[in-house]
């Protein structure tokens, strides 16, 4: 087990800048994920941890003491490869057992340990088949397996899950908590789903473009999005982002909508973009009163058995709600959309940042937002509010 | 075609009648689609046939030589009238031609040894350096100049080092000859075998060279016999340097051999086919041996 500290790392290939100044510290135990799209460079961080790439400029410390320059063997790291990277042409035992004989332990401490994983992994059976005679989730197990025996002091993850299928991948992200709180061994896991992130780690580090955007728990993440890449990134469906403009009137949507904020209106901010998560978005009940509301047209609704994600062209962008239960709107049909105002998300839309609730001027009173629109926004009373009436989407 | 036809007329129960006339009478509508499947078959028969005539008319004229007398040779005709068979014992009497293959075989072996374990270490370092594609190219040029470039200079080197008519000199010619061309080669088998393999064994603490060695290594078995393979026949065939710096009885290669088959009024055609023939045969039994081995797919598994 290691603290892993990287300060200041750089990357690039040519001209092209592959990680820019990322800094990060991963504590003794650890689970940290690292996620962001392809191309990132969250794997060549990874490998660069592993002393698989070599760092442009910057450093990478393992409990303080600095590794750059040394190679992956004097690193004592274990790691996953997306691939695998079994070695074909030795058995599941061999393959185990392959970095404990490189470090020359004796062969009945080699064994005792090649066991132990295989019992851990339920791999016993399958000691003396080769590569090719096993599936994925097995060969998925036997990757694991020879990063476990080793007792390295840090666990690196590239994507070991991205080739099997959705069932598999959930069992096996189960079995790489496990075996890491059994473990409790400092592990950096690469992922671009950000599922297997929120689910798996303790913290995460959302990257985007060689940088790192914010790093925090997973609900951290989720509840205050530091900005509108990591909003979109962190949760499934991902949040609906509205274009507002500050108006004399208030904030309004492309479509004239108005959108009530939770604080107040920003510092002088005349673009801006609203971040509203799908769970936190309704169909508006019957007899719901004072509650802010969106209206659009249904364009879309997915049955999702426990759930329903209906999409609704508001706001000049498409919207997606979460909707639980059996009352479903059909395509088409006009609906009223209420949102939780306390979990609104606000940014700026020239450089994505969010917009601090302490950096919000006063609180969102009608005389700074044009009292009585926020006012027209709230529903009033009608007794038949929530209807589904099909009419024509406007053109 | 038919049945096609008659389910189409667009009258019920027509499509009905003909399954039942088809059911009635099976071997009627087997003949009427087996007549465009035997065609078909036949012609690509026919394809291979001329395509495997048009390489192996060369073999089969060959071998007719070697059935000829020399004045039948010398009129052209494919089949001969009457064969005769003194050609076989005369060609082994007129010369070594045993002795001669041997030493063909025994040069051809051990440069294609030399060839494959200077070649693989070295494309493992090229190959699997970032910058070392350079060095690919320019082991690639010094193959485009012609061979004949290098005969003088080759021939004053091994006079001062004592190596003209020596088997040691014509497998150090031959082994380096065939560099380039086993560097190629076993470049692509080398991309063959991922690169995360070597990754993962590294970070598994094996050193560089234990890497190549335990890991690549088995990996490239099948590239390994297929580029000594191809070096052993360019070795075999090598015609140029051995009529130079092997012109010794005791070194002397098939290749010479067979133009000593030439004299200064004539050419004894059919002794030349009896010593060609014999001399293909030990290479062709090396690749029947190694056929097995040369199948890939070892990696299989490994990665994904």
């Amino acid at each position: 087990m290691a603290r892993i500290d990287i300060t200041s790392l750089n990357k690039t290939f040519g001209e092209h800048r592959i990680l820019n100044d990322v800094n990060l510290s991963i504590g003794e135990g650890e689970f940290m994920a690292l996620v962001g799209p392809s191309g990132c460079g969250k794997s060549t961080l990874l490998r660069m941890i592993a002393g698989l790439e070599p760092a442009s400029s910057g450093s990478v410390a393992f409990d303080g003491v600095a590794v750059d320059g040394k190679p992956p063997q004097a690193r004592n790291i274990a790691m996953v490869f997306q691939s695998y990277a079994l070695y074909p042409h030795m058995r599941v035992r061999d393959n185990l057992a392959f970095g404990l004989r490189q470090r020359k332990l004796p062969s009945a401490e080699i064994e005792r340990r090649v066991l132990d994983a295989a019992r851990a992994l339920e791999l016993l059976s399958f000691l003396d088949r080769y590569p090719r005679e096993l599936s994925g989730g097995q060969r998925q197990r036997v990757a694991m397996g020879r990063a476990m025996v080793r007792e390295p002091v840090a666990f690196l993850l590239d994507e070991p899950l991205s080739n099997l299928d959705a069932q598999l991948r959930a069992s096996m992200r189960l079995e790489i908590r496990a075996q890491q709180e059994r473990l409790r061994v400092t592990t950096v896991y690469v992922t671009h789903d950000q599922v297997e992130a929120v689910t798996l780690a303790d913290r995460i580090a959302v990257m985007q473009a060689g940088r790192i955007m914010q790093i925090g728990t997973p609900l951290e993440l989720y509840d205050r999005p530091m900005n509108r890449f990591v909003a979109g990134f962190i949760g499934s469906p991902a949040m609906n982002f509205i274009n507002v403009r500050r108006r004399d009137d208030g904030v309004r949507a492309s479509d004239g909508s108005l959108i009530r904020l939770p604080l107040g209106q920003a510092n002088g901010e005349a673009e801006l973009i609203v971040g509203l998560r799908p769970e936190h978005l309704s169909v508006c009940a019957h007899g719901a009163v004072d509650v802010p509301v969106i209206e659009g047209i249904v364009s879309r609704v997915e049955q999702l058995g426990a759930e329903v994600e209906i999409h609704v062209e508001s706001c000049g962008t498409r919207l997606c709600l979460r909707h639980f239960g059996r009352d479903v709107p059909e395509k088409g049909a006009r609906l009223r959309v209420s949102y939780e105002i306390a979990r609104l998300h606000l940014f700026d839309h020239a450089t994505g940042a969010r917009i601090a609730e302490q950096d919000v001027a006063a609180a969102i009173e009608p005389s700074n937002v044009a009292r009585d629109e926020a006012a027209a926004s709230r529903v009033r009373v009608p007794q038949h509010e929530v209807d589904f009436t099909s009419t024509t989407p406007p053109a | 075609m038919t049945i096609l036809k008659l389910a189409d007329d667009g009258r019920p129960g027509k499509q009905d009648d003909v399954r039942r006339r088809k059911a009635a009478s099976p071997e009627a509508g087997s003949r009427r689609i087996a007549g465009p499947l035997i065609t078909k078959r036949l012609l690509s028969w026919l394809g291979i046939v001329l395509y495997g005539g048009f390489f192996l008319l060369p073999i089969a004229f060959l071998i007719s030589l070697t059935f000829k007398t020399r004045d039948e040779v010398l009129l052209g005709q494919f089949f001969t009238s009457k064969p005769v068979l003194e050609n076989w014992w005369k060609a082994f009497e007129f010369i070594n031609l045993a002795g001669f293959i041997g030493h063909s075989v025994v040069i051809a072996s051990l440069s294609a040894l030399l060839t494959v374990a200077l070649a693989t270490p070295a494309t493992y370092a090229v190959a699997r350096l970032q910058h070392g594609e350079f060095v690919g190219s320019l082991v690639l040029s010094s193959y485009i100049a012609p061979p004949v470039v290098a005969l003088l200079p080759l021939f004053f080197l091994m006079r001062c080092l004592g190596l003209l008519n020596s088997f040691s000199g014509m497998i150090l010619v031959d082994g380096l000859m065939n560099l380039p061309v086993a560097y190629w080669l076993l470049r692509g088998f080398l991309k063959k075998v991922p690169a995360a393999l070597d990754e993962a064994a590294w970070v598994d603490g094996a050193g560089f060279f234990k890497t190549f060695l335990l890991i690549t290594l088995p990996l490239l078995v099948p590239g390994l016999f297929a580029t000594g393979l191809i070096s052993l026949i360019l070795a075999y065939n090598e015609f140029l340097f051995a009529s130079l710096f092997a012109q010794d009885d005791r070194v002397r290669g098939l290749t010479v051999a067979i133009s000593l088959f030439q004299g200064d009024r004539f050419v004894n055609f059919g002794q030349m086919a009896v010593a060609s023939i014999a001399g293909i045969v030990p290479v062709y039994l090396i690749a029947l041996v190694f056929q097995n081995r040369l199948i890939g797919g070892l990696t299989v598994g490994g990665v994904k």
